[in-house]
């Protein structure tokens, strides 16, 4: 993947889960600046309750995406979450959905695992005082998509303003919304607001990971954003070909069902609704490490096997950029991905003996052989180390300084560094190895056709240079919406947008299929 | 209250020590729709999302939203710092840390800091310049007493508070200074009395022009305060996993985020407070009111930051020159000439407030010998005139091995550890990463250059503060 496409795909989810609006309409509450909505929003209801934190524990899984759907919905909830919540508790507000009285939606979540095994219950607080009601409709729960619908209605009598919907999910049943949980509880911040007349829904799509794939809008919206009632809207989901992982697209979701595994999907409007387009990298398999060279490499995910709660899934990763979590390059990171510094290989160093490389840099694990105290690092020459099976009955290797028994590769807890120590055997000094599947080129690059295309957006004038034969670019905005669709026949392509948007996605498909897509900044504002 | 503390020279009456004006100096100037009070309230190590309007969602904030929805709130404002000191002398001498004088906490025992550089003129003496009577009321921690640099000797006619930042993480202090003389507390709780003064000061200068920089030292560590109706709001609404114990800076809290999450709501109390005032005295339309923060949220005296942002809306705590530790609300109100409800993205900083209120009152702006570093923001405030935009700002801090960031346009640099000798450079693109999670100053070395330029030639030589040089 390029550089520039990679960083500019990891951006909030808020962005990408907000729909052109303009900012002068009465209901403009969602913009496309993230915090002149969070302002917005913010300001709604000028005194708001002070609702109970539940004292708990977390247990289990957590829930991965959650949207909102049905005839209550103004706008669409986009909650998507690529890894578990640091409490217990937590509050959700960066994400939202608008609503209004006297109508019903479901509310519609995906976890990481079977919520069958959990009590799920959703709890109100329509009169905004603070004090949570029961919903009365349980929640349907699908066992083989780990997902959920909750119904709620809305009462007519419901308080405008900013309020919540709790979704607990217990290990049993809860005595009330404010009981001590063993599991996990979200605070939905939403918003009741004033019925309208308007025949048109907002429609946005939102990639489960845009490291994956994009989701995009190919039907134009009205001026306003939205689409009527009755028309057909297409979607489509684009896989990310410049990733090495090998990347299925698995369907679009809503309220926790694929709804259609077609990259192109076509429905007819009737309701607000917000799609998840799922895109999903093979998953990397448990497996006996083996060694391998650079023309034939087998790259491993190496975690960790303690299993406390800080200490477990944990992962070697080496990064200079070593940011504010950690002190070290190299070390034991959670949550992991397959981005290169997770990726190491096995190569051959004799008497039995490998060393650890990583895939991005290059670079071997190395350190001294010293206990505890030396964190190590990776340079160009690296360390030697046995792997061979920890006997613990967890099925962990050790990985041994040199073959020495005594000295183990260990993840330091605490600052998370990677040390050798002389305990922990099958726990902080054993570790799983992941094959994780890589794509394999399919020819050798021209390199005339290596050529990355850049771009430009200024005043929405689009600039598209080092194009190759005849391209289609379609551009598209965070929630997906078309902004322009055109043929590119140079090298260099420029045109002009539909109206101007701060933030756009240029989907580039050339003539052989190849998809490139950019992800640019407005440098006029 | 004891009323009878308050001095003012236009009143004709004698003057305190250390009060005293330049000659043909008058406070004479009378408020009016264009030319207006002004009333700066700087709170005190508040975070961009710790009130209602800015993302909070545990902590009521009624009277800030009501005034969000009455005035202008600003998406992307900066203290001029990430720490107290510092980011008050750049506000009051229009100054970036680069170029003023005091860049850093410098202590001086047994009490206060590093006075301001008397040959700078400050924003108090910009008002009094003007006409206008001016005051501060809670924190000053620019000039140890005895210094030349206190409040009173650096433009305020009126002072009600602590010198030191030190004594300010008592609530509890045994003494506050009333302009130059202590006035001892017998246990009363300091942001009652520091408030009570500038309320004072308010119905004192209903009919003249005033300038009032409150400091109130809300939500600073410690969280310690009157136990009544608005923690009662908040008890048994939180768990409290961390209770904190005196470590002889900072007071015990057994329950600290229902502490923290009321200081925040008396805070807000006080600015409901200080608009029903403007409002009853008729004078609300005449008065400008900026509530904002001396840097970001703080981690101290059991403080828990990261509770009350879940969604860490911005990377960074005070001391770090991410956007957290830098970026605060800021809100403006002025009914009659700011339009209700509006919000900017403007990009603007403390130290735009010298020339912003240089504007405000018609002065020149060669009014002083120094260069102001900042732009008006009058333009977007009043949406008259054209606004101009910064080219960059510039930000420098002296602990924790000392940190430069410069922003200009979208991208932004920092660059830290520089004590070491070996610093370390991080560039973000704040429109695309405004959490500042991806550092592309390998994908973008040409602009991490010009940056740092820009960072090199904006930090000028300091005696006190020069990065262990």
């Amino acid at each position: 993947m390029n550089k520039f496409f990679k960083f500019l795909f990891i951006v909030p989810l808020v962005v990408l889960a907000l729909p052109l609006t303009a900012a002068d309409t009465t209901d403009s509450y969602i913009t496309s600046d993230p915090f002149e909505t969070m302002v917005r929003l913010g300001r709604i209801s000028e005194k708001s309750p002070i609702y109970q934190m539940p004292a708990g524990s977390a247990n289990g899984g957590y829930i991965s995406s959650a949207t909102t759907s049905g005839n209550a919905i103004i706008y669409p909830l986009g909650y998507v979450k690529s890894s578990a919540p640091n409490n217990y508790f937590t509050v959700v507000s960066r994400e939202t959905s608008l609503l209004i009285a006297g109508e019903s939606f479901e509310f519609n979540a995906t976890m990481t695992v079977d919520p069958s095994n959990y009590v799920i219950t959703a709890y109100t607080d329509w009169d905004r005082n603070g004090v949570y009601e029961k919903e009365a409709q349980e929640a349907q729960v699908t066992a083989s998509s780990k997902s959920f619908v909750q119904p709620i209605s809305i009462p007519e009598t419901a308080a405008l303003g900013k309020t919540r919907v709790r979704i607990r999910i217990d290990s049993s049943t809860p005595s009330s919304a404010d009981a001590s949980v063993s599991g996990r509880v979200y605070d939905f911040v939403v918003y009741v607001m004033e019925a309208s007349s308007r025949t048109d829904c907002f429609i946005s799509v939102t990639s489960n990971n845009n490291d994956l794939g994009t989701a995009l809008i190919e039907t134009t919206p009205n001026e306003a954003g939205r689409y009527e009632i009755g028309s057909q809207v297409t979607v489509k989901a684009v896989v990310n070909e410049e990733s090495d992982a090998v990347i299925e697209f698995k369907g679009w979701q809503e309220g926790g069902e694929i709804v259609s595994k077609e990259p192109v999907y076509t429905f007819t409007v009737t309701k607000s609704t917000s799609l998840i387009a799922i895109f999903e990298a093979a998953v990397p398999e448990l497996a006996t490490p083996e060694v391998s060279t650079a023309d034939d490499p087998i790259w491993y995910q190496i975690m960790n096997a303690h299993t406390s709660e800080t200490r477990k899934e944990r992962y070697i990763a080496y990064d200079t950029n070593i940011g504010g979590d950690y002190t070290t390059k190299l070390r034991v990171e959670k949550p992991a991905n397959q981005t290169d510094k997770f990726l190491w290989r096995l190569e051959d160093a004799g008497n039995g003996q490998v060393y650890i490389v990583n895939r991005g840099t290059d670079l071997r694990i190395s350190g001294s052989k010293v206990l505890e105290t030396v964190n190590f690092d990776a340079t160009e020459t690296g360390s030697r180390f046995e792997i061979a099976p920890s006997g613990n009955t967890n099925g962990s290797y050790s990985i041994k300084y040199e073959g020495d028994n005594s000295y183990l590769l260990n993840a330091k807890d605490g600052v998370w560094s990677i040390v050798l120590y002389n305990a922990g055997i099958g726990t902080g000094s054993g570790w799983y190895f992941y094959e994780v599947p890589i794509k394999v080129p399919t020819a050798i690059e021209d390199e005339a056709q290596s050529v990355t295309p850049r771009g430009r957006l200024y005043d929405g004038h689009l600039t598209i240079t080092g194009l190759e034969g005849r391209n289609q670019v379609r551009v598209v905005s965070l929630s997906g919406q078309l902004l322009g669709n055109f043929l590119a026949t140079d090298t260099t392509f420029e045109g002009d947008l539909r109206y101007a948007e701060r933030f756009i996605i240029a989907v580039i498909e050339s003539e052989t299929g190849q998809i490139t897509s950019l992800k640019l900044l407005d440098s006029k504002f | 209250m004891n009323t009878s503390k308050f001095i003012y020279p236009a009143s004709g009456l004698l003057l305190t020590s250390g009060m005293c004006f330049a000659q043909g100096q008058e406070r004479d100037a009378v408020a009016t729709t264009e030319r207006p009070n002004v009333i700066y309230l700087l709170c005190d190590d508040m975070g961009y999302s710790d009130i209602e309007a800015y993302g909070q969602q545990m902590i009521s904030t009624p009277n800030l939203n009501r005034l969000v929805n009455q005035g202008m709130t600003f998406t992307q404002f900066y203290a001029s710092t990430a720490v107290s000191a510092p980011s008050r002398a750049s506000l009051m001498t229009g100054q970036h840390t680069g170029h003023t004088k005091i860049r850093g906490n410098k202590e001086i025992q047994p009490e206060g800091q590093e006075p301001l550089d008397p040959n700078v003129e400050t924003l108090g003496q910009l008002f009094q310049k003007n006409g206008y009577v001016t005051g501060c009321f809670g924190k000053w921690g620019m000039g140890y007493p005895g210094s030349g640099g206190e409040a009173n000797d650096m433009g305020f006619d009126v002072f009600y508070g602590y010198n030191c930042q030190r004594k300010a993480h008592s609530y509890y202090p045994e003494y506050l200074w009333d302009n130059k003389t202590k006035e001892y507390q017998n246990g009363r709780y300091s942001q009652d009395a520091i408030h009570e003064h500038a309320m004072q000061f308010i119905e004192d200068n209903k009919d003249k022009a005033f300038f009032g920089y409150f400091t109130y030292t809300i939500p600073h560590a410690e969280l310690r305060q009157p136990q009544d109706s608005i923690v009662d709001m908040y008890k048994g609404k939180f768990q409290e996993p961390k209770p904190w114990y005196n470590d002889g800076d900072y007071g015990t809290a057994t329950d600290p985020r229902t502490q923290f999450a009321a200081m925040i709501t008396r805070l807000d109390t006080y600015v409901g407070q200080i608009i029903d005032k403007l409002e009853e005295l008729g004078i609300a339309d005449k008065t400008l009111f900026i509530f904002t923060s001396d840097n970001g949220p703080h981690n101290e005296g059991g403080a828990d930051p990261t509770f009350f942002n879940t969604e860490e809306r911005l990377r960074g705590l005070k001391r770090a020159l991410y956007e957290g530790g830098m970026r605060v609300p800021y809100i403006a109100y002025w009914p009659g000439t700011i339009e209700a409800g509006s919000i900017t993205d403007l990009m603007a900083a403390g130290w735009d407030m010298m020339p912003t209120f240089v504007e405000l009152l018609g002065e020149d702006t060669n009014w002083r010998d120094e260069a102001m570093d900042g732009l008006s923001i009058l333009p977007t405030l009043t949406g008259k005139g054209e606004q101009q935009q910064h080219e960059f700002l510039y930000w420098e801090f002296h602990e924790e091995n000392g940190r430069q960031a410069v922003r200009a346009g979208d991208w932004k640099l920092i660059r830290q550890n520089i004590k070491s000798g070996n610093p370390t450079h991080e560039l973000y693109n704040i429109a695309e990463d405004p959490h500042e999670d991806n550092n592309l100053a390998n994908t973008y070395p040409d602009k991490v250059e010009e940056l740092k330029v820009i960072m090199d030639r904006e930090h000028t030589p300091s005696t006190i503060f020069n990065f262990g040089r």
